[in-house]
């Protein structure tokens, strides 16, 4: 069998097509066939899970194993009892391989032997359906079901992260057959737009174009305006790269017939900080939102631990960023690159209350909102800068 | 008619997008040599 890391080359497109073929065409016809697809899923995780990469399987299913029995456990104690403590301990338990493994990069090398690719992503999903028990809003939930919605391998690797209830809810409507051809169209479309967006733009620019700007930088000792470079060319490769590998995700698992969210919608036009992470990394943003900011808020307020709404919602920031920087890694550009979003996030945030107030007064049209994007821009290229490490680099910390 | 001749445009549009995508798929991978893609959030 050949073994490749997901859409890492236009062979796993090749291998992908003659394999869908089968059920597109059961599809096309209005069939589900579940079982064809529980079968070339089966064949996907091999290929990414197998071989070379055994070792990374056998994390996997172990993990896989540990998260449907957390997540039957809970929901069987939670359709007698709702207690906070219980509540806390299954969100720590489904989270503590991850840190576990992410500490294992700075303290407990053994540790990373639980390491996987998608790890991240998987344990995201994981939390996601134990939340949404405790609220009440998932009451079923078969081994199989999760297990369905945990390892669908289009987006195992690296999201985007979907939810439970829109998933299974998806695998189990119809499939019509008018609907599903123009998911297939969609579905063809967006891997073309992958190819174009990761295997050519962003190679250009993180291959070719990256290493030039960086020697510019470094070596020729143009440190401004080669950093300067560097933060424009870096912002559009991580751009082209990630968006790249989400129209795989978005085009493969289409032509399976899921149309999952995406996770990017022209977040360089975004006009501030807000409307930008309503743009970027959708699926994580939302969910760090949801599961984290938004929580965080509703207990500080709720508990009376700040009166003010918006003392509640920069502490809530704070937690969010901080967290999403530690998440990326446990690195100090890591954590700067949070903690830099959560200033911005802020004083945004204190801007458009401030605009609100003076709404007469502050002119509105295409000019200012042409420099709302521009600033934007920037604050977001900035900011991945910090993230790429090269401030550091550059600085010879 | 107008609506047919849109459906024609939008098609040659894509057919031709798709195939100098495949073209430069081929150059790159074919006679560049380049290698397997790296995708930067797959280290997260």
């Amino acid at each position: 069998m050949v073994c490749m890391a997901p859409y890492e080359n236009p062979v796993y497109f090749v291998i992908f097509g003659i394999a869908a073929a089968p059920l597109v065409a059961l599809s096309l016809a209005g069939k589900r066939a579940n079982w064809y697809r529980y079968l070339l899923s089966l064949y996907f995780l091999l290929m990414s899970f197998g071989g070379a990469n055994a070792r990374q399987g056998i994390a996997l299913i172990f993990f896989a194993i540990f998260q449907v029995a957390l997540s039957q456990g809970y929901l069987l104690y939670r359709r007698r009892r709702n207690r906070t403590e219980v509540f806390i301990l299954a969100v720590a338990l489904s989270l503590s391989p991850l840190i576990a493994f992410k500490l294992s990069g700075i303290a407990f090398a053994k540790l990373s032997a639980i390491g996987f690719l998608g790890i991240s992503y998987l344990t995201f999903k994981s939390v996601q359906v134990i939340i949404e028990m405790r609220d009440g809003l998932i009451k079923h939930c078969g081994p199989v079901r999760y297990i369905r919605f945990l390892l669908f391998f289009p987006v195992i690797s690296a999201g985007p992260i979907d939810r439970y209830r829109r998933f299974d809810a998806e695998a189990e409507a119809r499939l019509e057959p008018g609907c599903y051809a123009e998911l297939l169209e969609k579905g063809i479309h967006s891997i073309f737009l992958g190819f174009l967006y990761n295997h050519i733009l962003g190679r250009l620019l993180g291959g070719e174009l990256l290493p030039i700007v960086e020697d510019y930088a470094l070596t020729e000792g143009n440190v401004f305006l080669g950093s300067l470079m560097y933060m424009y060319v870096y912002s559009l490769y991580l751009f082209f790269d990630f968006a790249g590998y989400t129209q795989f995700a978005v085009g493969v698992s289409r032509i399976l017939g899921f149309d999952i969210p995406p996770n990017f919608n022209k977040p360089f036009l975004s006009r501030n900080m807000k409307d930008f992470w309503n743009r970027w990394h959708m699926s994580l943003s939302f969910w760090f939102r949801d599961y984290v900011y938004m929580r965080l808020l509703m207990l500080l307020m709720r508990k009376k631990v700040c009166k003010s709404r918006v003392l509640a919602s920069n502490i809530a920031y704070f937690a969010l960023f901080m967290l999403m920087g530690a998440w990326h890694g446990l690195t100090r550009y890591y954590i700067a690159y949070g903690l830099f979003h959560a200033i911005a996030m802020c004083v945004n945030d204190a801007w458009l209350r401030f605009k609100k107030k003076h709404r007469a007064r502050i002119p509105q049209n295409r000019l200012t909102n042409a420099v709302a994007i521009a600033l934007t821009f920037h604050v977001a290229c900035f900011g991945f800068l910090i993230f790429s490490g090269f401030i550091e680099t550059a600085a010879g910390f | 008619m107008n609506k047919k001749f849109r459906s024609a445009k939008i098609i040659i549009a894509k057919s031709a997008f798709y195939s100098v995508i495949l073209l430069v798929l081929i150059y790159m991978y074919h006679y560049n040599h380049v290698g397997d893609a790296t995708f930067i959030y797959n280290e997260f």
